[in-house]
């Protein structure tokens, strides 16, 4: 059956249209979650209620875009639902904001590390890091999308980078000592 | 090879093709939220809308019949009908009309018990009438139920023995469920039952055709698909098996009901105790008392009402609520001229005469006011008022009620904020339970001279509002509810245009359960 056909049949309500589509984008929402989510059971629930909104809404999907894209922007909205009104206030400097650098092989670091890290930031650093530097919004976006304004989104950007950039090579200095 | 990295692009390259698959929980939960969700919106409500109009139609005819009692029959009559119907026939002095000066409490006493039981019986029939309607959705219900499961068995005695014990089975239990259930949901859950069964069946059968008899009933259609289905298993599969997937299907179909049924009654009741400031007064000029007293002020009073309300939502939008409520009201008419003997003012020079005018058909006086008379101060002429008159028998006449309020309303939700707005309309059914009117004289004093005739055991109110909440808690709400209440056929004979109505500021807190 034809993707088209899916969201006609989804749009019915038809539960085995709506089983085909999950299996078909369970995975990758699934590991948007785990990015934007403190925890494994956390992104579960944010991925359950993405789907339950992406079924309810799918009438809204007028086939304008990719229905990924349709379906990632509702899984980040989500996860964003959920911190809404977590306030943490940092200023950083904005002078101090330049590029991390770690020094750092490939393959050194595995998927789930740099997974659990992430998961580690406090909440905002976690959602700014993921909204810019692995999704592509904007400053501008992502204060609209959190309600904060872009300098903060951009101290936060700058202080994610520095927690994770710290904690790799924690990681790197452990591997080392290991190999001693 | 280790070289500088941009923390970024690390990330990047590392999750860019990163996947990751969810426990199968998650797909359960979301099917099912999805599902029992809707069959929930599109089956249950209806139901509760077809009893809810059943219930504002009685509502309408009994205040229309109210309201036509009212007009058409004077206070005398009604008494004696009741009295008659009642055959508690022992006492006749008050059906006359009460004229006379002799009346008193212990004559009127068993004339109003007699009214109480038509006002009971009268109140009855609401109630009766509902249950009659349920019965009749119950029993149109069962009807559906059998008719549908006609086909079945008329179909499955062309089938294999084996299969006919099996759906025999399934029918038995599936029924047996649907008894279970209470009558507001029975239609809809063992139409779920039914689909799911249908559902599971056909899963079952992995694509073995399906023939439809043509019939021109769906609900046919969906049948014999069913049993052309258990037939095509039959043929597939051995019998074990067949009896396996139907005890599944039937065991699953319960599950989802269970669930449905807590989802439903989830957070839908709400119990709220409330009180209010409540003032009473007459839109037009007239009076309740007598037609002198038409164009002289009334000033209303501020009393108490305080009750408690239940309420259901039907859904996110709109709720039905029912309470019972005291309420007391009053209101005095100034400018009242009192006196307590007939011959010290035969003197005076009165307008009309005494007869007509200083007893009061209205009120049954107690037996130790009998001789007070009252007049208005305006149909005298000021001149000829001795002085003594003017100091000391210048009064208002203060006229007390109570009722017991069953009021019946509908809440439509505005704003589902914090604080919501609601926007309230409905009826209320008022039962007097007080009723007495006094004399307040300038110099202070307060006496009971006795208790209004013209006040109906029964009566109704039209009421509006607005309301306003405000959440403390999921559970809890503050309300703060300005009603203004119209009062339809609360008085017999008033004269001039009197329209009562009281205005109430109810607060109260909400508990959800």
């Amino acid at each position: 059956m034809s993707l088209e056909q899916l969201i006609t049949n989804c749009k019915k309500n038809d539960a085995r249209a709506q089983s085909q589509i999950y299996k078909l984008f369970a995975n990758k929402l699934f590991s948007l979650c785990l990015k934007y989510s403190k925890n494994y059971v956390e992104a579960e629930d944010n991925l359950q209620d993405t789907f339950v909104t992406i079924f309810n809404k799918i009438n809204q999907y007028k086939g304008k875009g990719s229905l990924e894209g349709w379906m990632k922007r509702i899984a980040v909205n989500t996860a964003l639902q959920r911190y809404r009104t977590a306030g943490v206030f940092d200023i950083v400097n904005e002078d101090q904001i330049e590029d991390v650098t770690v020094d750092i092989d490939d393959d050194d670091v595995s998927i789930d590390f740099l997974l659990k890290i992430i998961q580690e930031l406090p909440d905002r650093y976690r959602l700014v890091f993921n909204l810019y530097a692995l999704d592509g919004y904007s400053h501008k976006e992502i204060a609209e999308m959190l309600e904060i304004s872009s300098g903060t989104s951009k101290s936060n950007l700058a202080r994610a980078r520095l927690i994770l950039k710290d904690k790799i090579e924690q990681f790197k200095a452990t591997l080392s000592s290991q190999y001693l | 090879m280790s070289d500088k990295k941009n923390i970024d692009r690390l990330f990047q390259e590392k999750l860019k093709d990163f996947e990751a698959t969810p426990s199968d929980a998650v797909w359960e939960n979301i099917h099912n939220t999805l599902h029992n969700k809707k069959n929930k919106k599109r089956r249950v409500i209806p139901i509760w809308w077809q009893l809810g109009g059943v219930a504002a139609t009685l509502l309408l005819i009994l205040t229309i019949s109210g309201v036509f009692n009212s007009n058409t029959d004077s206070k005398s009559d009604s008494i004696k009908t009741v009295v008659d119907n009642t055959e508690n026939t022992n006492n006749t002095v008050v059906s006359n009309g009460s004229e006379k000066n002799n009346d008193n409490n212990n004559d009127i006493a068993p004339v109003y018990n007699p009214e109480e039981f038509g006002v009971e019986n009268k109140s009855n029939d609401p109630t009766s009438n509902l249950n009659k309607a349920s019965d009749e959705t119950k029993s149109s219900y069962a009807s559906t139920i059998n008719t549908k499961n006609t086909p079945i068995y008329s179909k499955e005695n062309k089938n294999t023995s084996i299969t006919k014990t099996t759906v025999k089975e399934a029918i038995a239990s599936a029924k047996e469920d649907s008894n279970k259930l209470n009558d507001q949901t029975q239609q809809s859950n063992s139409n779920i039952i039914k689909n799911k069964l249908n559902e599971l069946l056909k899963t079952d059968t992995k694509g073995s055709k399906v023939v439809s008899t043509g019939s021109e009933n769906n609900d046919n259609i969906q049948k014999t698909d069913s049993v052309n289905a258990i037939t095509s298993i039959a043929l597939n599969e051995d019998k074990n098996l067949k009896e396996n997937a139907l005890e599944n299907a039937i065991a699953k179909a319960n599950d989802e009901q269970q669930n449905e049924k807590e989802e439903e009654l989830k957070n839908r009741w709400s119990v709220s105790p409330n009180v209010a400031p409540v003032y009473f007064n007459t839109l037009g000029n007239g009076s309740s008392i007598h037609n002198q007293f038409n164009d002289n002020i009334k000033s209303g009073d501020v009393n108490m009402s305080y009750g408690i309300t239940g309420s259901y939502a039907i859904n996110d939008k709109l709720k039905v609520r029912a309470g019972l409520n005291k309420v007391d009201l009053g209101y005095s008419t100034n400018d009242v001229i009192f006196y307590n003997n007939p011959e010290t003012v035969l003197g005076l020079s009165l307008n009309t005469p005494q007869s007509d005018n200083t007893r009061i058909q209205n009120i049954n006086y107690r037996s130790e006011s009998a001789n007070v008379s009252f007049i208005s101060a305006s149909s005298l002429s000021l001149n000829n008022t001795p002085e003594i008159i003017k100091e000391n028998s210048l009064a208002s006449l203060d006229q007390q009620f109570g009722f017991i309020e069953i009021p019946v309303e509908l809440e439509y939700t505005v704003l589902d904020k914090r604080l919501g707005i609601n926007l309230i309309g409905g009826f209320s059914t008022m039962f007097l339970s007080n009723n007495e009117i006094y004399v307040l004289s300038n110099s202070g004093d307060r006496t009971l001279i006795g208790e209004a005739n013209n006040i109906n055991d029964m009566s109704y109110s039209a009421n509006f509002g607005i309301g306003l909440n405000y959440g403390l808690s999921d559970k809890f709400n503050i309300n703060l509810e300005p009603m203004f209440k119209y009062q339809i056929n609360t008085f017999n004979n008033t004269t001039g245009n009197f329209q009562p109505y009281f205005i109430g500021v109810y607060t109260g807190l909400s508990f959800k359960f």
